[in-house]
């Protein structure tokens, strides 16, 4: 038995580094997430930044009560790679005003670019009870196109457009990349 | 003091690594490889020589910001002078602190065979004209086939279908050769109609210049006429031609195209024909447009025709006017129903993003008979390459509107 705790407790805590998921956080009177080892980059997407090039990526997050979503949150980034630095750049594009980016960032490390990304959603508090289990799901598409101006990728980056993008089922040619929490409460997360 | 000089060495450890330009300095660029200069651009893994106009815009690239949308206007002019090849872009460090090179790696398409539909238009007095055909290489030889209806070219409408390719002698002449073969329907009767006809065409064709090529060769033309009797007649005929072609940039987005050619026709009883004649026919196009070709946002055109038959030529040679390329405002068959022996035409066409307008105007006459100028316009939309139009005659008296829809036109 304490050698199956030996193996198994390494196993585990390994498991817990590798694994890629969301942790939900409380932030005054919004709700945000964390990402562990979330790696959305790669495939064509990556190829293209690599080489030189943007590539925008939508963010939809969402919160569950189980069945139905309580609160969701979406938002456009535009990537690039920077070649001599090789490290990654990311541009939050604003939903009222499409042509101006409303935050930017550089120097990020792959696997900085997720939490950066994340950092940038918020969630509204669903109205809910405290005790009521939740989960949280986030799913990122990318059309991984070149984008003749990042500013402009695939026409407008207003909610509708965000919205429309991602209740269709996704496209065979379509990156795509989702991750989901474990159950939480708010009582839970509200506790120190 | 001290102070003062704490702040700076602060600054000058901190921003020390960072000290390149701030990486969005204008909103127009999430990239930031924006900041960085092109060291190198090239184009590679072809031995064809850049078009003198590509090759300037390149070398003029060399030193300013990388800017991806610049190398997408290049790329696609690159598409435009290589069709037959994939191009891959490659963007790398270059070998001066904060350059970039750029290359463009050029292969041969591994597609060979492409289906495309040469002819789709609606005249709403003479019908749909369709034809569609695939082009196909093997290894320099070009091939092509199709099946074809049209009621718009010529006098009659023709049914019936082509096959042709094109074979490299040397590096300046090819060689070339068509095979038509056709069914003629007619809406008027006389003696001069044939109801099939078959052309085998062989032509040499030579590069005499940059842009300047010289065809000649012979077309073996069979009609089978079917009044007063069933017979067969041949319009054999010595046949030349000479185009010329040349484009000019203006800058990276802006070109103006010249297209010139002049066709000669001859039968001659020579070549065992049964017609004895002589057809010339002068053409020129002179285009300026903005945004790239593929998706020009604005278009100006004047285009010009002038032909001249001398002898007796079967109908099939005979000029026309009033189709979806000319006099666009009229019916063919009200203006020369058998089409007539001389011909001046000059057109403007003129398009700004989705919508286009043309002008026409010209003659068409048989020698010895009275010759009237026609004027014709049309408005119209062009959505996906596809044009609906709405052409008027202008003259006195009553006027039927010429409802056009099609592409190439």
């Amino acid at each position: 038995m304490t050698l199956a705790r030996y193996i198994a407790l390494p196993i585990l805590f390994l498991q817990t580094l590798v694994a890629q998921s969301l942790v939900p956080r409380l932030k005054g009177k919004e709700l945000t997430v964390q990402g562990l080892n979330l790696n959305f980059i790669e495939g064509k997407a990556l190829d293209r930044l690599r080489n030189g090039q943007s590539v925008s990526f939508d963010f939809h997050l969402q919160v569950f009560d189980g069945v139905k979503p309580l609160a969701r949150s979406l938002q456009r980034f535009v990537l690039s790679y920077d070649l001599w630095e090789e490290t990654f750049s990311a541009v939050q594009l604003s939903q009222s005003s499409p042509r101006t980016p409303v935050y930017s960032t550089a120097r990020l490390k792959s696997g900085n670019v997720a939490t950066w990304c994340l950092g940038r959603m918020m969630l509204p508090i669903p109205t809910v009870d405290t005790t009521k289990p939740l989960t949280m799901q986030l799913e990122i598409r990318s059309l991984g196109s070149r984008i003749t101006n990042p500013l402009r990728p695939q026409g407008s980056v207003d909610l509708g457009v965000l919205v429309e993008i991602f209740s269709r089922p996704p496209d065979p040619k379509e990156a795509r990349f989702t991750a989901r929490s474990e159950t939480f409460t708010l009582g839970a997360l509200a506790s120190p | 003091m001290k102070c003062l000089f704490a702040i700076t060495l602060a600054s000058t450890v901190l921003l020390a690594p960072y000290g390149r330009a701030v990486a969005f300095e204008d909103a127009s660029y999430t990239n930031v490889n924006s900041r960085y200069r092109i060291e190198r651009i090239a184009v590679r893994g072809t031995t064809l020589v850049l078009s003198q106009g590509l090759q300037r815009e390149m070398d003029r690239l060399a030193g300013r910001p990388f800017r991806t949308e610049v190398l997408d206007q290049v790329e696609k002019r690159i598409k435009a002078e290589f069709p037959g090849y994939k191009i891959i872009r490659i963007v790398s460090k270059g070998d001066k602190q904060d350059q970039l090179n750029v290359y463009f790696d050029l292969s041969r398409s591994t597609r060979t065979v492409e289906i495309n539909t040469t002819r789709l238009t609606y005249h709403s007095q003479q019908n749909f004209s369709f034809g569609a055909g695939v082009d196909f290489n093997v290894r320099q030889s070009s091939f092509s086939a199709g099946v074809i209806t049209d009621n718009d070219e010529r006098v009659e409408r023709f049914s019936g279908f082509r096959g042709a390719f094109v074979t490299p002698l040397n590096k300046r002449v090819r060689f070339a050769f068509l095979g038509e073969s056709y069914r003629s329907q007619w809406n008027l009767q006389s003696p001069d109609l044939y109801r099939s006809r078959i052309n085998i065409e062989p032509t040499l064709v030579m590069d005499l210049a940059p842009g300047l090529e010289f065809r000649a060769g012979v077309s073996f033309n069979n009609l089978e006429f079917q009044l007063p009797a069933a017979r067969n007649q041949a319009a054999h005929a010595l046949i030349t031609t000479l185009r010329y072609s040349k484009q000019w940039q203006l800058g990276l987005t802006g070109t103006q195209t010249l297209e010139a050619g002049y066709n000669l026709r001859a039968a001659t009883t020579s070549l065992a024909s049964d017609f004895n004649y002589r057809r010339h026919l002068a053409e020129g196009r002179f285009t300026l447009s903005t945004g790239n070709s593929e998706k020009a946002n604005a278009i100006l055109s004047f285009s010009s025709l002038i032909g001249a038959i001398d002898g007796r030529a079967p109908v099939l040679d005979r000029f026309t006017l009033g189709n979806s390329r000319t006099l666009r405002g009229y019916n063919r068959f009200d203006l020369a129903p058998l089409g007539a022996d001389r011909v001046i035409h000059f057109s403007a066409d003129g398009r700004y993003r989705f919508a286009r307008a043309v002008y026409d105007t010209g003659t068409i006459y048989n020698v010895g008979r009275p010759r009237v100028l026609r004027h014709s316009a049309g408005l119209g939309i062009v959505i996906s390459g596809i044009t609906a139009m709405v052409a008027l005659p202008i003259r006195s008296g009553p006027i039927e509107p010429i409802f056009l829809v099609g592409m190439n036109f």
